[in-house]
């Protein structure tokens, strides 16, 4: 089936650096897939993760849910990107979570499978392993520009709250007089 | 004064391994006031303390900003060892101490010689990298927790679209 084919970004891409394409291939192929429709949850904040998703086609969104109802996105997931990895390489429930944008095709990789793979030093499970250390770096830069930009933000809405409570009190001033 | 065997990253370690990557650290001296790692420039390594009193810094508008004392046993950099790139603070000595310093070039190099012990300690880094992320992920949410205190459009679509939304791709 043509749908079922695996796109290019998988295949090409820097998942499995260092791999030929043949045993890309091999890996991917190995791995379960799974249709989600648009809007379908993938997994929920707060579950116990023991199964990681690589997105083959589609996007996969995971955002927390602020306690006044505000979704705060973590992360976006194109193809050859991996998904809900962190609670598989160190156990812990799911940060946020983790829903398909438009028709989406992911393959589920299990912890179990991923460390019997890891102790027998696969070379595709080490690569992706590689891969998602990388991943979650880079995702760690962007969350610490965003935490610095929101710092700047709400410390200059204090400020123009503050001018603001002082032109009030100015006119307060004024009308008296 | 700490030995390297004894810190979080090596500690799930097994002897052997520990000692494998241990012997590709290059130990030194630093004294008070040295600057072991700036602001800014390009980092591709990774810094154990092992002995010292140390401060992260930030360069603010009106001079230095005090993030946190550091001391025995912490690890930074670890980013800057798995994706190389600037160092996002200043690491000083605040005392004479010791430091010992992994570089991504020995590191990939772990790689070649003795798989095994890199794989081992690639996995343990993977888990540290995450615990960083899932606190960062926390203080993002703790920062938020409150919506602007005030009506001002440009900063709140802003903050709609350069902090509550990730990037499509990241990196």
């Amino acid at each position: 089936m043509m749908s079922d084919a695996l796109p290019a970004a998988l295949l090409v891409g820097p998942m499995l650096e260092g791999l030929d394409l043949l045993s890309r291939k091999a890996f991917f192929e190995s791995l379960p897939s799974r249709r989600l429709f648009d809007g379908e949850t993938l997994f929920q904040e707060g579950a116990s993760g023991d199964v990681l998703y690589i997105v083959a086609d589609g996007c996969v969104v995971t955002a927390k849910t602020l306690a006044d109802g505000r979704s705060l996105e973590l992360d976006r997931a194109a193809p050859g990107d991996v998904v809900g990895a962190m609670a598989v390489i160190s156990p812990a429930s799911r940060t946020g979570t983790a829903t398909s944008h438009g028709y989406t095709r992911v393959l589920r990789l299990s912890r179990e499978r991923f460390r019997a793979l890891l102790s027998e030093r696969d070379p595709a499970a080490e690569a992706l392993l590689r891969y998602t250390t990388g991943r979650i770096c880079r995702r760690l830069r962007q969350l610490d520009a965003r935490i610095a930009l929101a710092h700047d933000i709400h410390a200059r809405v204090g400020q123009a709250d503050l001018l603001r409570r002082v032109n009030q009190i100015q006119a307060l001033g004024k009308v008296s007089q | 004064m700490m030995e390297l065997k004894d810190v979080s990253l090596f500690n799930k370690l097994s002897p052997e391994v520990s000692e494998a990557v241990g012997a590709r650290f290059v130990r030194s001296q630093v004294e008070e006031g040295q600057v072991v790692f700036r602001e800014g420039e390009q980092g591709h390594s990774l810094v154990v303390i092992l002995d010292g009193l140390f401060e992260l810094l930030r360069e603010g508008p009106a001079g230095d900003i005090h993030l946190a004392d550091v001391g025995e046993g912490r690890v930074l950099g670890l980013v800057s060892l798995i994706d190389p790139g600037p160092r996002t603070a200043t690491l000083r000595a605040m005392s004479d101490g010791e430091i010992a310093v992994l570089d991504q070039l020995t590191f990939n190099k772990l790689w070649e010689a003795e798989g095994d012990a890199a794989a081992a300690m690639h996995q343990q880094m993977a888990v540290a990298s995450i615990g960083e992320l899932r606190s960062a992920e926390r203080r993002l949410a703790e920062q938020l927790r409150e919506p602007l205190a005030i009506d001002e459009p440009v900063l709140t679509s802003l903050l709609e679209m350069a902090v509550f939304k990730a990037s499509d791709r990241v990196g």
